[in-house]
């Protein structure tokens, strides 16, 4: 009877600490109408051009789970690191064909679609899972406030650009759900645990 | 006086060991500061964008090919699989450069045959 008490005190103080992960909150600036309604953030509408000099729009998004960053192919800094761990999230994810990376351009003058199919041929990675968006780039790095990231143009920075080097998830409806620092693999192993909850819960 | 020869012999030792760990480690800092956010802490580089130098020929091979690399820099070449041009760093000194090899080859070869200030000096000279 004593051994009892003791696998089941055992047992009740093993599994409280196993707690279920919180659902990921909608990340942004969520207003309130007059009357009383909440208005969740979404990402902007867009249309840009990926590596097969296609459009890639947010209709095109809408339905999937999206990891988006922002970089450019002649980034001297941050954009490799980050890139290597993107890598681990496409080779995790590749059972999920509703889960798509997109990465956008911001240094559209040198990154034509030409040489963002060159970047992801080398890389290996293919266009169905993984695109990289090209387009004005005025847009472009408008664009990156709805995905909490940094975009400056700075011509003292290494490359011509100052930039977050961040990894965002984006849901089925375009609400930003998590980010980590791209450069950081255990943010990036934290991050990854994010991206299964979403996709273990429809998306959404 | 005994006090002055073992206080010769602690200076001798300090020394022999700071300079042990010092040349390493500015090595390290030197990749660090210079090389990791390309070629990545382990030296696996990017496949496709950035070369590995964990198993680079150039690495494993003459010196001198190295520091030349390192001084002039490369473009984009189809002999090694890359997409962007590494940078020269002829900023830094020769100091610099042989300790930079010298860590890269403690690192990334089996049998590293370190090299001296002077022939990193004579090949940087070679390659301008």
């Amino acid at each position: 009877m004593r051994y009892f008490f003791i696998i089941a005190l055992a047992a009740v103080l093993i599994t409280s600490g196993c707690q279920e992960k919180k659902p990921l909150p909608i990340i942004g600036n969520i207003e309130t109408t007059a009357t009383g309604d909440t208005i969740y953030p979404v990402i902007r509408d867009f249309s840009f051009i990926n590596q097969d000099s296609q459009v890639v729009s947010n209709k095109d998004l809408l339905g999937k789970v999206t990891i988006a960053d922002f970089f450019f192919t002649s980034c001297p800094s941050i954009c490799p690191i980050v890139k290597k761990q993107e890598l681990r999230l496409y080779d995790r994810f590749d059972n999920y064909p509703d889960l798509m990376l997109v990465s956008f351009t911001i240094d559209p003058k040198r990154d034509t679609p030409e040489r963002l199919h060159l970047y992801a041929q080398n890389l290996e990675v293919d266009p169905k899972r993984w695109v990289f968006l090209t387009g004005p780039k005025d847009e472009l790095h408008a664009i990156s406030k709805d995905y909490v990231s940094i975009v400056l143009e700075d011509p003292d920075a290494p490359g011509g650009f100052d930039h977050s080097g961040r990894l965002i998830l984006v849901d089925k409806n375009a609400h930003v759900r998590s980010f980590c620092n791209g450069t950081d693999p255990k943010e990036v192993d934290r991050f990854m645990e994010d991206v299964q909850w979403l996709l273990d819960n429809g998306g959404e | 006086m005994a006090v002055n020869k073992y206080a010769y012999r602690f200076f001798f030792l300090f020394f022999l060991v700071a300079w042990h760990c010092g040349v390493p480690q500015e090595g390290k800092s030197l990749y660090t500061e210079n090389c990791v956010n390309c070629h990545m802490a382990d030296g696996s580089g990017l496949p496709g964008i950035i070369p590995a130098i964990n198993a680079s020929p150039v690495i494993k091979g003459p010196y001198q090919e190295l520091a030349c690399l390192l001084y002039n820099g490369r473009q984009p070449a189809d002999t090694i699989k890359s997409f962007v041009a590494m940078p020269s760093f002829k900023t830094l000194t020769e100091t610099q450069i042989t300790n930079l090899i010298n860590y890269v080859k403690k690192e990334w070869t089996e049998d590293p045959q370190f090299v001296s200030e002077q022939e990193v000096a004579a090949a940087v000279k070679a390659c301008q």
